[in-house]
């Protein structure tokens, strides 16, 4: 797994020197998975790259296997530090291209790099902050920050990606980091080997087993480490972590394995599948006629919920009129009702102080002016401060013509 | 943006399983947005011997968009515009995924090319034929391939060009100039 190599070694042109195993290149862009994303289906693609090739209109399909999903789901965390440490300089090589490409674009994947693999930061150049809420105003610097010293550093050579790796994380004469240890792969709810691994729309890791105890209690699968419910169905078996555990602790992962399907043998199976249910939009289901079409879906096209990732919202949705960013953020009627801690999908500096209004619902028109119109502003304030009756005053738009026929 | 790094990668990924696949693709020119697929003929079939040509452009938002993809080898196929080479195939319209490649969508359409859907056509004439006259579009298919593609040996293309006047050695050094291109070779001769 691990094809490191003597690492000291200079990179000589612009090819990595790692030999990146085809299970963990992104389908998309061919290059390492990079904040890697774990679809209900299981299968991988970076973060970029699934946000990318999501439908605007629509439930979006999975790339590999056009699996129908409505959710962007958060980055796999776990399996994005297992890939920094199995392929340091790849990895690297990435960071420095995708944070140049959101530079360019003013808009920005989730930190998770500065805000949590460096907790040592706290006393270097690049502060940042206590934790992955976001709530500090220096954060908004952050990324640029980061992006300045990427770009300071002496490029190649210099191994040691952010000043605050130095100590823990310096990839030359290592080849302990450059392992896998059991300690990255371990369930959040067992403790142990993870086995069957499913990744929640929060990017959290279970085995599955865990996964179907969780929901047995409650209907809905609550992340035990962040608290928040997944809204989609029951996700299936990430294989490629899967193949990972296997090929890395086959001793350990077999017994465990073995042991799970003889408890679960007769109660899982009936569960997993009562869960499938992502891939078809909350409302309206089962009208013919494409949902996105139909006026009265109130459906918010390119429009992503922050807090579960639903996209596009469809119904009411409520944006923060507080939020400087670009991408601006986000909440479905279901977030918004239940007040949630999760920070933007796009590192949006977003507060729980921060204010809601009501967003419009954008017209789509089947002509020539639609194209033109989509991308224009999609969004026009309403006064009202996000409360609910801000829905039943004039808006004075077509909208009001179209809703109610 | 046109993402250049993964079609670069495709290249090379292509190039790296030519035999394995029968598949090429080489760029057109220094950008990358113009490339030329060729696919050899699927055998048992009409176009069993063939060489097709396919003109790859590549969109602004590929791969988030299908590549746009039409024969420039004339083909005699249901689901190909025997006048333009326009191609009639849902992965590159609405299927499209971006996890398919160059290398995917020419492999498709040597299969369709093995499977012809006439009940979808492009060419309603090659269609209808196909359906109601099946061996005269066998025979069709099988004189297009033979004219359009195939390439001609040399001999037969010193023959063709020694027989409109020109003088055999002049013939074969402007093809061997022309790196056996008989039309550029007969641009050569004509502009001296």
């Amino acid at each position: 797994m691990a094809e490191q190599k003597t690492l000291a070694e200079p990179m000589a042109d612009d090819e990595s020197p790692e030999e990146i195993s085809d299970q963990f290149l992104c389908c998309v862009c061919l290059e390492l998975l990079y904040k890697p994303i774990a679809l209900s289906c299981g299968h991988l693609s970076c973060f970029w790259c699934v946000h990318k090739s999501m439908n605007g209109f629509r439930e979006s399909h999975c790339p590999i296997c056009r699996y129908p999903f409505v959710h962007f789901p958060s980055v796999c965390q776990k399996l994005h530090f297992l890939l920094k440490k199995i392929y340091p300089l790849a990895h690297k090589k990435r960071e420095e291209q995708v944070l140049n490409e959101e530079q360019e674009l003013d808009c920005f994947s989730p930190q998770i790099d500065v805000v949590l693999d460096e907790p040592k930061a706290m006393d270097e150049s690049v502060c940042c902050g206590d934790s992955l809420n976001v709530s500090d105003p220096q954060k908004v610097e952050e990324c640029s920050n980061a992006a300045k010293l990427l770009s300071t550093l002496p490029s190649r050579g210099d191994t040691s990606c952010i000043p605050c790796n130095e100590e823990s994380n310096v990839h030359e004469n290592d080849k302990v980091s450059t392992q896998i240890s059991k300690d990255d792969l371990l369930c959040t709810a067992c403790k142990e080997l993870l086995v069957r691994p499913v990744v929640l729309n929060c990017g959290h890791v279970y085995c599955e087993g865990c996964v179907v105890d969780m929901a047995e209690e409650s209907e809905k699968i609550k992340c035990q480490e962040c608290h928040v419910y997944d809204p989609r169905g029951f996700p299936k078996v990430c294989l490629v972590l899967d193949q990972l555990l296997e090929e890395n602790f086959p001793e350990e992962y077999n017994s465990r394995r073995s042991g799970i399907q003889k408890a679960h043998a007769h109660t899982s199976k009936g569960n997993i599948q009562s869960f499938l249910k992502e891939g078809t939009l909350p409302v309206n289901n089962n009208n013919d006629m494409p949902q996105w079409l139909n006026p009265k879906s109130k459906v918010h096209f390119h429009a992503g919920c922050d807090s579960c990732g639903v996209h596009p919202i469809i119904g009411d949705r409520y944006r923060c009129k507080d939020c400087k960013e670009k991408m601006g953020y986000d909440l479905c009627k279901d977030c918004y009702d239940t007040p949630s801690k999760v920070p933007g999908r796009f590192n949006q500096q977003h507060t729980p102080d921060h204010r809601f209004e009501l967003a419009e619902v954008p017209q789509l028109r089947i002509n020539l002016n639609a194209i033109g119109f989509l991308l224009g502003p999609m969004v026009n304030s309403i006064e009202g401060g996000g409360s609910d009756d801000g829905e039943e005053r004039p808006h004075g738009s077509s909208n009001e013509s179209s809703s109610t026929e | 943006m046109i993402d250049y790094g993964r079609v670069q990668k495709e290249l090379v990924d292509c190039e790296k399983n030519k035999d394995a696949s029968g598949v090429r693709v080489s760029p057109k020119s220094d950008n990358l947005t113009r490339l030329t697929g060729t696919i050899p003929g699927p055998i048992g079939t009409p176009y069993e011997g063939g060489t097709f040509q396919i003109d790859i452009t590549i969109p602004e938002d590929y791969p988030f968009e299908p590549p746009k993809m039409q024969f420039s080898t004339k083909v005699w196929h249901p689901n190909i515009s025997s006048q333009s080479g326009a191609i009639c195939l849902d992965i590159l319209k609405d299927q499209w995924s971006p996890a398919l490649t160059l290398k995917t969508a020419l492999v498709s359409i040597q299969a369709l090319l093995s499977a012809p859907e006439p009940k979808d056509p492009q060419d309603a004439v090659v269609a209808e034929q196909y359906i109601k006259n099946y061996q005269v579009f066998v025979s069709t298919a099988r004189y297009w391939t033979e004219t359009f593609a195939k390439n001609s040996s040399l001999a037969e293309k010193v023959r063709k060009l020694v027989e409109m006047g020109f003088g055999e050695a002049q013939v074969r050094s402007a093809i061997e100039s022309s790196g056996g291109d008989e039309n550029v070779a007969l641009e050569k001769l004509c502009s001296g």
